[in-house]
């Protein structure tokens, strides 16, 4: 059976699948709404599973306020817990200052469930800031992957590529396709095209008018990294773009986890064990 | 269109119905100019039939309203006709004389879409009245995209004035579950689409509250975008089978056949 076939059957994906863009923990800022009922470790599980997610890497979004230390505890506390199936990003706010976003990169960086770098520059401050500069400058000395938001040209997306441009030794994944547009999607490509270090991933991607397979035109099979925003977002609409596309399955086999999984490889943070895919019991339950 | 064996017997193939898609000219989305190049679309993704109107009804609607339903006869059932009415054109929007209820009875689109902010027109029972009586006389779907609208009480204006029509929002879905919920829950005659259906397991919250489950369908937007997001949303549903099968099509099959073409 193909991705594909499974995916319009709502059979769970049988390949390897790493959500690399995830925002575990609850969320109703304004108009963002998630069912409490989906919001415990064992419905996170659930959810997984019906899908066929092997994993996810999660930065809660509780970041936009800025709350940059009880985020981190929550993915420290949510990635033992459900041991496997979550890791996390150690997620950096300048709002929080210099002190306290070196004390949290010094208390994570080698907690093996964390395997990179959130930023959300926009909502805490610009890419310019010292805080970020710091963190992109350690996660190079790390080799490690670094998710860094846009949206709508927020922060400019040549700010994203400047980050990855002058640290090459991180790998930078511009999320939302390049801010959420056909238009921007187009600007980072050509962008990417440049610079080796810089990914891009698929997440929230409901307004962008490029279906999979263009964004697969534009941004090259080997450099785009599968998201869901899940569970700011429901996963099923992205995952959905991806598996019900008209590419090969080998194409989407690299999208749902190889290409994530290359930029761990020579990273010196946590690495994604993948031999558990369905397999790691929610030990919240037992 | 394919019907894909299911190993498992609660997640058997749906046929599935967009109700939200047009052909014709549209300036950087060419992916459905033509009724072939839809139906290659719907085949692409084992989608039964759409519901379709004609791109430049928009701007000559008898002329190209015209051109719509030759093309869905014309397309073995896979292409269900959807007529725009122009809210001052009425019932010169569509080919022939008469009024707008004899025109509609002999033109026998599916639904009536209708563009109400693009001209500058409130989408409300007072600048809409003419239409929507005929409308509800005969129980023929109107279809209103979101970004048509000025608010969402808007649809409840609209739905509690004409209860015999059903009111269906195109592509709104995205992040007004807060507003979604009480149209779905006290309008019987309200209907969405969720091509764009993005809080985590909203669809969920309301099957287990009962609500909405016959009100629900999937609209992908073609040709601006693809089905595969929406479409995944109700294959995955965690919801009883019926209901998935209601989502996927049948309830727009019985807003079909309940129109009262035959039935005066």
């Amino acid at each position: 059976m193909t991705i594909y076939e499974e995916a319009r059957l709502g059979l769970p994906i049988s390949v390897p699948i790493i959500d690399a863009h995830s925002h575990l923990q609850s969320y109703y800022l304004h108009q963002w709404y998630v069912s409490p009922d989906s919001v415990s470790p064992e419905a996170y599980i659930d959810c997984l599973d019906r899908l066929g997610f092997d994993c996810v890497v999660t930065g809660p979004h509780d970041l936009i306020l800025g709350c940059m230390e009880s985020c981190n505890a929550y993915a420290a506390e949510i990635s033992e817990l459900l041991d496997g199936r979550v890791y996390g990003y150690i997620v950096v706010s300048p709002v929080a200052g210099m002190k306290a976003v070196k004390e949290q990169i010094r208390l994570y960086q080698d907690n093996p469930r964390f395997v990179g770098f959130g930023f959300l520059p926009g909502y805490n401050g610009q890419l310019d800031e010292p805080a970020y500069q710091y963190a992109i400058r350690v996660a190079a000395e790390l080799r490690a992957p670094v998710e860094v938001h846009t949206w709508y040209d927020n922060p400019p997306l040549r700010g994203v590529a400047r980050l990855a441009e002058e640290n090459p030794g991180a790998k930078v994944i511009c999320a939302h396709q390049g801010g959420g547009t056909a238009e921007l999607s187009d600007r980072l490509g050509e962008m990417m095209r440049e610079i080796p270090n810089l990914y891009v991933d698929n997440v929230g991607s409901l307004e962008n008018t490029y279906s999979m397979e263009e964004m697969v035109e534009v941004f090259g099979e080997d450099r785009i990294i599968f998201g869901t925003d899940i569970v700011s977002l429901d996963p099923r609409f992205d995952f959905g773009r991806l598996a019900l596309a008209p590419l090969s399955d080998d194409i989407k086999r690299k999208i749902f986890a190889d290409n994530f999984q290359r930029l761990l490889q020579d990273s010196h943070m946590g690495k994604i064990n993948l031999s558990g895919k369905r397999t790691a019991k929610c030990s919240a339950s037992s | 269109m394919r019907n894909i064996p299911s190993p498992n017997p609660d997640r058997p193939f749906l046929p599935a119905i967009d109700i939200d898609t047009r052909v014709g000219v549209c300036p950087h989305h060419t992916r459905t100019q033509t009724p072939e190049q839809l139906i290659a679309m719907l085949d692409q993704y084992d989608i039964a039939s759409a519901v379709t109107y004609r791109s430049e009804a928009r701007l000559r609607p008898d002329q190209f309203n015209a051109v719509m339903r030759r093309d869905a006869a014309g397309s073995g059932g896979r292409i269900r006709y959807c007529c725009i009415l122009d809210p001052g054109l009425g019932a010169h929007s569509l080919p022939g004389e008469g009024d707008l209820r004899a025109r509609l009875l002999r033109e026998r689109p599916v639904a009536v879409r209708v563009e109400a902010r693009s001209a500058f027109v409130p989408f409300t029972p007072f600048f809409f009245e003419h239409i929507c009586c005929v409308l509800n006389e005969l129980c023929l779907p109107l279809l209103i995209p979101a970004d048509e609208l000025d608010s969402y009480d808007q649809l409840r204006e609209m739905a509690e004035a004409f209860p015999d029509m059903p009111l269906v929002l195109l592509h709104g879905a995205m992040c007004r579950t807060r507003a979604l919920e009480p149209l779905l829950r006290k309008l019987p005659n309200f209907y969405a689409d969720f091509g764009v259906m993005l809080s985590m397991d909203f669809l969920e919250d309301l099957s287990r509250a009962g609500v909405g489950m016959r009100q629900i369908m999937i609209g992908s937007g073609l040709p601006a975008f693809v089905p595969a997001g929406s479409l995944a949303v109700a294959t995955y549903a965690n919801i009883p089978l019926e209901d998935r099968r209601a989502i996927l099509a049948g309830t727009w099959e019985r807003l079909e056949s309940e129109i009262r073409y035959d039935n005066l």
